[in-house]
């Protein structure tokens, strides 16, 4: 049971000498208690504290690594089942599937648009994280000349899924520096675990059964292996649903060691609405990976989408970049809107612009992320913090408009944002975003 | 006085000009002749608000002329009979002389809670603050003369947003020898603090804020030497409680920083000055020591307040503070452990934010009761109600609420209160009074966007109240006491208070009213140097929180902004009644 | 220790609701739909019951939408403009399980179309299909009142879902849904309490529960899709852990939502990044909806034909675990 402030100040010195950083051992304890700092901050905790709050603080979900460098996916470490109760910490890992059956020329220039594919989304450089590498009914040769091309021709982690040992081993030494996963479909012997000893690999683990599923992973951890990843198969959505809150839970609630891992999802089906579906319910419910069966743009940027609405941590808004937006084709003569970069807001008012049919400049403030009001109250989105921020981005030299239209909420910086802006004349606009078309139409705005 | 009050249509010729003083608040502007009062309030920065828009309608920017003539509109906000008492509308009255004009909101303040030390009187062996013969530091010693044939007078201030309150004290027996209060003269540059600290952003306007409010006090010193003949020269020590914006301003610190940073504080420790550098009314070296800041919103005004209470002594029990004004302030703890945090509960108990409300002065409504379509209340003074104080407004709420003449969300029901359902230049409201029986003559109303206002602010308090508890992992039931200052003193009813869920719903004999602890809590450092490190120390250990940067605040907050609350289950007493 | 399944009791139940009505129980539709009565979390069968299927609804407008996206107008281009005849075709060809009739052209500021006009569209409507219908309606006060006090009237005994109310303004189409016996939206914008708050203000008026079902206001995906998410799973916990006034099914729009972004009317020529604009668009929907039924959504309202399948075809394998492990 996690231990509350009150409980965990009780067993801190209480002589507030604020060496950990916070004013008070109060403050520190209620950071403890949200996870927002580490017991070793304070250099005057007792033994006895150190006790207490360890036995609170073992993650239940391991943390597992795939691949190397910046672009290594780190997957588990999770907390809570919904992300309201406190944040998903880890993304899900999106793999994808190439199939060592095809023909070369294919596979390297699939492996290279893989490779190249990064999209941006909210100032987040969005992109496939890893190749599931399958060895399928081709011989060793191919599959080693597959992995030789990820080597090659990709920066990305790897994961490996064949059952032909031999082929692994060889594969293994190929990717000695590049800490690699291997798929183990079906049951698992020693034979299986030597593969990762002495080697950074994780293994996954798949079961037909949770009691098939426990057993190997049981036999694993016996093994001296712990980087496991879960895949529990289920022959169909309901019950890889079924199965992923399950595993999930029994982490989490349960302490339940042997599902203590982070879980793996197949995606399988014929066209792409359908795998869209499946991805999205196996994001949602628990896949740290997931393994799409082909490549597929629009089917990634829908996926990447839906990851970071549910990974944001819901305690911070998410932000967009701080600049100046053009909504439809604006001329310079267009109208210039206002707002803050909490992302929420952009998207609001960028799409009420968009709605009533005006194409405008639309100025987004470096606020934080916060909103309007909030920001405003905070002394974030002031006559002088929005002058600064105009003359930054040099708009005067990007727009012939000399007329601001600021959010209704903040009618009261106008005056103020007059004289720090001289030339230009501020309209002070609606206070909802909902209501921008109307307001477009009843104020002649450019 | 000469009214002229044919020929408004005929235009007065803008060719001369005149000055407008306007009284409380020492404001003079010049204006062309035929300028109207409205607009030249306007010009002066003072708070003269008219939700009509200036049409004459709404009766808000009501002001009474003390000396010159001037050429008024008959119009329908304002009685014939209010005429001839000299009240006038500044919208419909045009300037056609110099003039001095009163603006009756403003009026000089009898606060009541002033002298209200109840709970201070009754436990003087348990608060946190010692009490009993005054013993001077001694970084005092020094200017204090030692021959006992002259006065040694302290004063003890307490400078709120809205309200100062100045206290002469005795050094040698520790005896309150005069109390005066009035409005505090920065009012004109805006309500709240928020507004106060973007208006001293511009050039030059630090200094104006910081002369003040210095003057705003030495006015009040001057009125305590008044009653007791004294001098100020004999005036050798202060002691200021103010929240932290007051105190930076009247230390002539600029504010920028305050909103920006919640720890950007500065004032962590009793700050002292020497009076000459303020420019306060007292031997010019005189000590003014102002009591410390945890946070940005939370100031002297409430570390002071807690030697008030037995909060600082007790080692097991757990209480809450509550000062309820223009902002609510709380801390939550005992003697080990405090945190505190301050929300921005409006000032909609303080008497403004609502078109009904007003300061807890003569012709307040203190007392309310509603039943079955009758209504029945006491007016401080007696008389013809003005308005409803803090008090009243909690007590109408709450029987609003009960009586179901609004829902839980605060609308008002068309059924339950036809009769009473009356349309204003603000909305939809109820009738509390009818005009010919207020003071104003016009119809008092408590409007729905009030009622909305009301919610905001006792949801604003409660959820802060809740956050405090879930920070620490407490339960409401595990507050042992709850003490109350501020405004409200001990004409708030505490089962309607409870009702609308301003307060948490505890046994009645845990709650306990202060009345002033802000004041009390500088009297008491000003007494005595073991309240002086008392003070210091009580800073040190509490923890802010501020509330803007908590993800779980704005649940709590909207889940507050019900009546009681959306968890009717927090409320079990109301429960029962509502269910009945 | 062997493993067991961690299961989880709830005391509460999610409201069952029944929209429309067949000609017994005095209405003209075919079939009824019922949604909601489970009690555990979406699609966990091996600790609860979930009686009844999410139902699917399709969308038809009084006027057309006036961004409405090319990769939907290729499928509706014959019939956009003629309300009764969409409904044909979303129940005949797309499956539709309920009719949403948007009465968009009512409000002041786009058509000002008058009551007794939006009656005449639902009427049309009603009688061209025989599926329950949704009536859907917007934010101008004064004007919606006027128009969904008629349209209850001249579908008295339908039980029509009257979509929608919201704390500001619930009394008097709540009212008229008691009179003419239909059912209701609570709208409230992403907020647990708020959601609860206009619940108690209809129960505190009588309301039925069983004729409640919340709106936690839509963000398509990209688009505030995870407050929306969130919300849903919150207000859905707080019902099964015994919260009566959070225990309704939850209606939610993606084929609305969507239809407003950006990603679902641009070209893959313009944005090569995000692949091809069909499937795109299709995705989009799909995604939102499929995300916000994991989060406990009952009743989905959809536009695009391609993702109103792939959803139904999902509900059913997501259902295929109803029979037990
Ligand atoms: S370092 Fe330790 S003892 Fe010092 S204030 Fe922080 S928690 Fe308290």
């Amino acid at each position: 049971m996690a231990l509350s402030g009150l409980e965990i100040f009780k067993l801190l010195p209480k002589t507030n000498c604020k060496e950990c950083g916070v004013p008070t051992c109060m403050a520190f304890a209620m950071k403890l208690a949200q996870k927002k700092a580490d017991l070793g901050e304070c250099p005057h905790a007792s033994e006895e504290a150190r006790a207490a709050l360890g036995a609170a603080s073992k993650p239940p979900i391991r943390l597992v690594k795939i691949g190397v460098g910046a672009r290594a996916l780190e997957v588990g470490n999770e907390t809570v089942m919904f992300r309201h109760e406190k944040t998903f910490f880890h993304q899900t890992g999106l793999a994808i599937r190439l199939n060592a059956s095809e023909d070369e020329e294919t596979l390297v220039s699939k492996i290279r648009e893989i490779e190249n594919y990064t999209v941006d989304r909210v100032g987040e450089q969005l992109k496939a994280d890893l190749l599931f590498l399958s060895q399928d009914e081709a011989g060793k040769d191919a599959f080693l000349k597959l992995i030789g091309f990820a080597k090659e021709h990709s920066t990305k982690g790897v994961i490996l899924d064949s059952r032909d040992r031999e082929s692994l081993t060889a594969g293994l030494e190929i990717l000695k520096a590049d800490r690699p996963a291997v798929f183990l479909s079906g049951d698992v012997s020693d034979g299986d675990f030597e593969l990762a000893k002495n080697r950074s690999v994780s293994l996954i683990i798949t079961g037909e059964s949770f009691e098939s599923l426990e057993s190997r992973v049981e036999k694993a951890k016996k093994a001296g292996i712990e980087d496991l990843i879960l895949n529990l198969k289920a022959p169909d959505l309901g019950r890889q649903f079924q199965n992923n809150t399950i595993l999930r839970r029994s982490a989490l609630k349960k302490n339940y060691e042997p599902f203590g891992y982070p879980l793996l999802t197949m995606v399988e089906a014929e066209n792409g609405p359908d795998r869209m579906a499946k991805a999205s319910v196996g994001l949602c419910k628990y896949a740290s990976i997931i393994v799409l069966p082909r490549y597929d743009k629009a089917l990634l940027y829908t996926l990447f989408a839906l990851r970071q609405n549910i990974f944001t941590d819901p305690q911070k808004p998410i932000q967009v970049e701080p600049k100046l937006y053009s909504i439809g084709d604006p001329t310079p003569e267009s109208p210039v809107f206002l707002t803050t970069n909490f992302s929420l807001t952009f998207f609001l008012v960028s799409g009420e612009i968009e709605n009533s049919g005006t194409s405008a400049h639309l100025v987004v403030c470096d606020c934080e992320g916060q909103s309007v009001l909030t920001a405003w109250a905070a002394g974030k989105f002031t006559g002088e913090t929005i002058a600064k921020f105009i003359r930054e981005i040099k708009l005067e030299e990007q727009v012939k408009t000399r007329r601001l239209i600021i959010p209704g909420f903040v009618s009261q910086i106008s005056g103020d944002l007059e004289e720090k802006l001289p030339g230009w004349e501020i309209l002070v606009g609606c206070q909802e975003a909902a209501d921008i078309p109307s307001f477009v139409k009843s104020v002649s705005i450019a | 006085m000469t009214v002229t009050e044919i020929n408004w249509s005929e235009e007065v010729v803008p060719d001369s000009r005149f000055t407008v003083r306007f009284l409380p608040f020492d404001a003079t502007v010049e204006v062309a002749s035929g300028t109207t009062l409205l607009d030249a309030a306007v010009e002066a920065g003072l708070p003269v608000k008219a939700s009509c828009g200036g049409r004459g309608t709404c009766g808000d920017c009501l002001l009474s002329i003390n000396s010159g003539s001037y050429r008024a509109r008959p119009s329908a906000g304002l009685s014939k009979n209010l005429v001839a008492q000299g009240y006038a509308l500044a919208c419909t009255t045009r300037v056609t002389d110099n003039l001095t004009v009163h603006l009756p909101q403003f009026q000089e303040l009898s606060i009541r809670s002033v002298a209200d030390s109840g709970f201070f009187n009754a436990h003087k062996d348990e608060v946190s603050g010692y009490y009993g013969p005054a013993s001077f530091s001694e970084t005092v010693a020094d200017v204090i003369p030692s021959a006992t044939d002259k006065n040694i007078f302290g004063i003890a201030c307490d400078v709120g947003t809205t309200t100062v309150v100045v206290q002469l004290v005795d050094l040698r027996t520790g005896r309150v020898l005069s109390t005066a209060s009035g409005y505090n003269h920065q009012l004109k540059c805006g309500d709240d603090i928020i507004s106060r600290i973007h208006y001293a952003e511009k050039p030059g306007h630090l200094r104006e804020l910081n002369t003040l409010i210095v003057a705003t006090i030495n006015r009040l010193i001057q009125k305590n030497l008044e009653t007791i003949h004294g001098t100020f020269l004999d005036i050798y020590y202060a002691s200021v409680s103010g929240n932290t914006t007051m105190t930076y301003l009247l230390l002539n610190m600029d504010p920028g920083n305050i909103r920006k940073d919640p720890y950007a504080v500065g004032l962590n420790r009793t700050r002292l000055a020497v009076s000459r550098n303020l420019g306060l009314k007292m031997n010019p070296e005189a000590m003014v020591l102002c009591a410390p800041a945890v946070g940005s919103y939370v100031g002297g005004d409430i570390t002071a307040g807690l030697l008030c209470t037995p909060l600082l002594r007790d080692a097991e029990k757990v209480s809450l503070f509550i000062d309820v004004g223009t902002n609510g302030e709380l801390v939550l703890g005992n003697r080990d452990w405090m945190v505190t945090c301050a929300c921005s509960a409006g000032p909609a108990f303080e008497g403004s934010g609502t078109k009904c409300g007003m300061p807890a002065a003569a012709g307040a409504i203190e007392r309310i009761g509603l039943d079955n379509g009758s209504v029945a209340y006491t007016v401080i003074g007696g008389g013809k109600p003005k308005g409803l104080c803090g008090s009243g407004l909690v007590d109408l709420l709450s029987g609003l609420f009960l009586q179901g003449y609004i829902d839980r969300g605060g609308k008002l029901s068309e059924e339950k209160a036809a009769d009473r359902l009356v349309e204003t230049e603000r909305g939809g409201g109820f009738l509390i009074e009818k005009a010919e029986r207020s003071y104003w003559e016009k119809d008092l109303v408590i409007t729905e966007n009030d009622i909305a206002n009301l919610i905001r602010t006792k949801g604003a308090v409660f959820s802060a109240c809740s956050l405090l508890l879930k920070n620490v992992g407490l339960a409401f039931e595990n507050l042992d006491a709850v003490y109350i200052a501020g405004g409200f003193g001990q004409y708030l009813n505490i089962e309607n208070a409870i009702s609308i869920g301003l307060f948490p719903d505890l046994p009645r004999d845990r709650f306990h009213y202060l009345g002033n602890s802000s004041l009390l809590g500088a009297y008491l450092v000003l007494i005595s140097d073991k309240n002086r490190d008392l003070v210091n120390e009580t800073a040190g250990r509490m923890t802010y929180i501020e509330l803007n940067t908590e993800p779980d605040y704005m649940n709590e907050y909207t889940g507050s902004l019900f009546l009681p609350h959306t968890d009717m289950d927090l409320f079990p007493s109301v429960k029962r009644i509502w269910n009945q | 220790m062997g493993f067991e399944i961690p299961i989880e009791k709830n005391s509460g139940k999610i409201a069952e609701v029944t929209i429309g009505a067949t000609s017994e129980q005095g209405g003209t539709r075919s079939n009824t739909i019922t949604i909601g009565g489970s009690t555990a979390l979406p699609f966990l069968f091996f600790e609860g019951e979930h009686p009844n299927r999410p139902a699917l609804a399709m969308e038809v407008f009084d006027k057309v939408p006036a961004k409405y996206p090319e990769a939907l107008l290729d499928y509706y281009r014959d019939v956009i403009d003629k309300p009764a005849d969409m409904a044909k075709k979303c129940v005949e060809q797309y499956g539709a399980e309920l009719i949403s009739v948007r009465l968009d052209e009512t409000h002041p500021e786009k058509g000002d179309r008058s009551a007794d006009e939006a009656a005449d569209v639902v009427r049309q409507v009603l009688d061209s299909v025989k599926v329950p219908l949704i009536i859907t309606g917007h934010s101008h006060y004064e004007k919606i009142n006027v128009v969904m006090k008629k349209v209850c009237e001249v579908t008295a005994g339908e039980n029509c879902l009257i979509n929608y109310v919201e704390t500001d303004n619930y009394k008097t189409i709540a009212a008229a849904c008691m009179a003419y016996n239909h059912s209701i939206v609570a709208q409230s914008p992403i907020d647990v309490n708020m959601a609860k708050q206009l619940n108690i203000l209809l129960s505190d008026m009588n309301f039925p529960s069983e004729k409640i079902v919340i709106d936690p206001l839509t963000g398509a995906l990209g688009y505030g899709l995870e407050y929306t998410y969130s919300i849903m799973e919150r207000i859905r916990n707080d019902g099964l852990a015994g919260d009566s006034m959070l225990a309704f099914p939850m209606i939610i729009n993606p084929g609305y939502e969507s239809s407003r972004v950006k990603e679902v009317r641009v070209t893959e020529e313009e944005y090569p990044d995000w692949g091809d604009m069909e499937l795109r668009s299709a995705y989009w929907e799909t995604a939102t909806a499929m995300s916000l039924l994991s989060a406990g959504s009952e009743l989905i309202v959809m536009y695009h034909p391609k993702a109103m399948e792939t959803v139904k075809k999902h509900v059913d394998e997501l259902y295929s675990a109803e029979s037990g492990n």
